[in-house]
């Protein structure tokens, strides 16, 4: 009984004094993500959480969290796998809720429109590195980039037009074709398409092959002749190899470019750095594929030290800078909410007020100035075209501003 | 009934059909029911119970019984394969789900009509199973999943990019959250399950059994084949129907990814694992296999954490390779499904303590 009493003693106080010591310990901010971790997008899913964690992770690891003049938090990175179905992306939203959620990321196109309703009821910001998303119509969703998938072709197509105005003019009448695949975001990239080309004054000649065909070659000698100038792509990756094989094999000599659906790098990793010279493709960031050798910006060589650290035996991938990227956009966002609001006070509209307040950030120079203003959370809308060269990626267009449009609601 | 208070191990002995067509057959049976029910209507109260995750997953559960109860009824009962069931469900939820967003139908007005219009395309889809039967009827329902998917995404520009839905209005109540949406789902469920056991229970039943068994004879005993094997069809596609446009009201959106062929395999995977020919079944493969496939979910990302030295994904793709071989033991252990397994714990129950 005697010998007990300093153990019941001891527990008293542990009991006593740990719920104070927690408290007096610095919140989490727990930081959901909802993605497709296996299924056919996984790998693109994959990465980008992969590159949002380690960023995260990072600042708590070397700099005990995040710091604003109101105090210091870490964040607390929790996923769920959704498989890339819309309803249960909603459950997972639901059980992150209840893990403590007031802030979430993806790069699932479709979930973000499908979530709309259960963020905003929520109000926890989604800050999204998704290139394929619809059309950014929350007021609590915060882009890194361009306000819609139908963007993409639509920017390629005014590059490509000033190219050729450049030229003088060649042939009299710009003809651009476009090769694509069945896969579900093709609608949605070629969304109402011709009247914009038609407005721009350009031809535009559309061609599509299945996906899962291993020839695209009687597509792509109908735009040859057509007569086309250039060729956008507008498929994943493995659709990018079996056109590039057939335009290879027919001596094409079109240049091709790549919608962002898949990264320049995506399609050196699959059909070799051999087939994917002087392909083109488009980024909104710094992208891994660069040749190291040729250096980079801060946030290039942070992004590839954090890969190296976490991911060593694995080949580097572009779309893990896209999640570094909105890693560093969380961060700023939460920093900007600790200027005034205290760490337990973090709640989802206070890091929505953070959010609204980010301007000119650049990710150390990952990518152009991120603006965020009241009715416009689209992001930086710059993208840069880059083209294949000896299995690195290097600059073939400056930076240039995207269209604005978006695919209508409802 | 009331003078029966449980079931004797010698069975119920019933004097008239009627009786012994009864689902409920003893007090304690109609005790037990009662208590199922109240229980099932006090879960959103109950703490612990009642967080949203749990009550979406129950909602989930709800209406994925209801699409699979349909496909038991077409599969299980009446011997036709359909492996486009998701498909079917797709063609209910656009409907009910344009009904209500570009002309203003409440759900309630729009949901039969997402039932019928899934009927009539299934009924379409059905009509090859006159002559054709087993993996070549299942090879056109899989056209049917691959039309209609093609359809969707092609040939109705709203659906391909989807769109909002007003949420299920009831009076002054609106039912936007999991919270009052289970209730919608509960209702649905038990109607839908209720309307299925008696359905089999009665003429139209036992000609799909007939078929089942043996068409030809069945052909011989009278039975229209053609008649009852389009019913078959129109009565599961309508149940998919149903759960589809409850599936958009409950998720206020309508998207074309909830509806992919991995879904009916799904589908066909829960009624295999039920119990073909069984209610219960249905219910009991519903809940296992969300449960399973919610482990995946779930326990992936942590995989994901814990063992980072794999390649990024590894992890949470073995949690795949798991489900995969937990559908491959029960096939091996238990090819009668849960259905049957439940049965035997019920005749061990009745006869405890003088089994053998």
């Amino acid at each position: 009984m005697t010998k007990a009493r300093p153990f019941s003693v001891a527990i008293t106080l542990a009991t006593l004094l740990l719920p104070a010591l927690a408290a007096a310990q610095a919140k989490d901010v727990v930081v959901g993500n909802i993605s497709a971790m296996t299924g056919p997008t996984s790998g693109t899913h994959m990465m980008c959480q992969s590159g949002s964690r380690d960023y995260l992770n990072y600042l708590n690891e070397t700099q005990g969290g995040i710091a604003g003049k109101s105090g210091k938090v870490k964040t607390r990175y929790l996923a769920y796998d959704s498989q890339y179905v819309a309803t249960k992306a909603k459950d997972g939203f639901a059980r992150l809720l209840d893990q403590g959620m007031v802030l979430w990321t993806q790069c699932a196109s479709a979930h973000s429109d499908a979530l709309i309703s259960d963020y905003e009821t929520a109000k926890v910001p989604l800050v999204t590195g998704s290139q394929g998303i619809a059309s950014l119509f929350s007021d609590w969703a915060y882009g890194n980039y361009h306000s819609g998938i139908a963007n993409m072709i639509r920017t390629w197509m005014l590059w490509q037009k000033a190219e050729w105005e450049k030229a003088g003019k060649p042939g009299g009448t710009l003809v651009l074709g476009t090769i694509t695949t069945d896969e579900p975001f093709v609608p949605l990239a070629l969304w109402e398409i011709d009247t914009f080309a038609k407005e721009q004054g350009i031809k535009l000649v559309k061609e599509t092959f299945p996906k899962g065909t291993t020839d695209a070659a009687p597509q792509l000698l109908r735009l040859k002749d057509a007569g086309v100038r250039a060729i956008y792509v507008v498929a994943s990756a493995s659709g990018a190899v079996v056109a590039l094989k057939s335009a290879k094999a027919l001596n094409l000599n079109i240049p091709m470019t790549q919608c962002a659906a898949a990264t320049l790098g995506d399609v050196i990793a699959l059909g070799g750095p051999e087939l994917a010279e002087g392909y083109q493709g488009e980024y909104f960031y710094e992208p891994m594929s660069k040749d190291p050798a040729k250096g980079g910006s801060a946030g290039l060589q942070l992004a590839r030290d954090l890969w190296a650290r976490n991911h060593p035996k694995e080949t580097p991938n572009d779309m893990y800078v896209n999640g570094v990227l909105s890693g560093m956009v969380i961060a700023e966002g939460i920093r900007l909410a600790l200027e005034t609001t205290p760490p337990d006070k973090l709640t989802g509209e206070a890091i929505k007020k953070g959010l609204d307040q980010v301007k000119g950030f650049e990710g150390q120079g990952l990518t152009r100035p991120i603006t965020y203003v009241k009715d416009d959370h689209i992001g930086s809308k710059q993208v840069r075209y880059w083209v294949v060269k000896k299995g690195f990626v290097e600059p073939v267009s400056d930076w240039m501003a995207t269209t604005t449009y978006r695919i209508p609601k409802k | 009934m009331s003078r029966i208070p449980f079931y004797p191990p010698s069975g119920v002995y019933s004097d008239s059909y009627r009786k012994d067509m009864r689902i409920v057959k003893t007090g304690k049976q109609r005790l037990m029911a009662i208590a199922g029910l109240v229980f099932l209507a006090a879960l959103p109260f109950i703490p612990g119970l009642n967080a949203p995750y749990h009550l979406r997953l129950l909602i989930g559960i709800g209406i994925a019984v209801i699409v699979a109860l349909g496909l038991n009824i077409l599969t299980g009962y009446c011997g036709q394969l359909n492996v486009g069931q998701s498909a079917f469900m797709m063609v209910g939820a656009f409907t009910s789900g344009m009904l209500n967003a570009y002309w203003g139908w409440p759900f309630w007005a729009s949901v039969i009509p997402g039932g019928l219009a899934a009927a009539g395309v299934g009924v379409i889809f059905g009509i090859p199973s006159v002559r054709l039967k087993g993996l070549y009827l299942a090879l056109t329902t899989l056209g049917a999943q691959i039309i209609l998917t093609w359809i969707a995404l092609y040939g109705v520009t709203v659906t391909s990019a989807g769109f909002t839905v007003e949420p299920v209005r009831l009076g002054g109540i609106v039912f936007n959250t999991p919270q009052k949406f289970y209730y919608v789902a509960l209702a649905f469920t038990l109607g839908m399950a209720l309307a299925a056991k008696n359905l089999m229970r009665s003429r139209l039943g036992r000609a799909f059994i007939a078929i089942r068994d043996n068409d030809r004879a069945a052909e011989g005993m009278g039975i229209d084949i053609f008649k009852y094997k389009l019913l078959a069809f129109a009565i599961c596609t309508f149940y998919a129907g149903i759960g589809g446009a409850l599936l958009v009201h409950y998720m206020m959106w309508a998207q074309l990814e909830s509806f992919t062929l991995q879904d009916s395999v799904w589908y066909v995977a829960m009624i295999i694992v039920g119990g073909l020919g069984s209610i219960e079944g249905t219910i009991f493969g519903v809940i296992f296999i969300t449960v399973l496939k919610e482990l995946v979910l779930v326990v992936g990302p942590m995989a994901q954490e814990t063992l980072s030295f794999l390649p990024i994904g590894a992890a949470s793709g073995m949690m795949l390779v798991f489900i995969g071989s937990v559908a491959i033991l029960f096939g091996v252990l238990e090819p009668r499904g849960m259905a049957h397994r439940w049965s035997l714990i019920k005749s061990f129950y009745r006869l405890w303590p003088f089994g053998y």
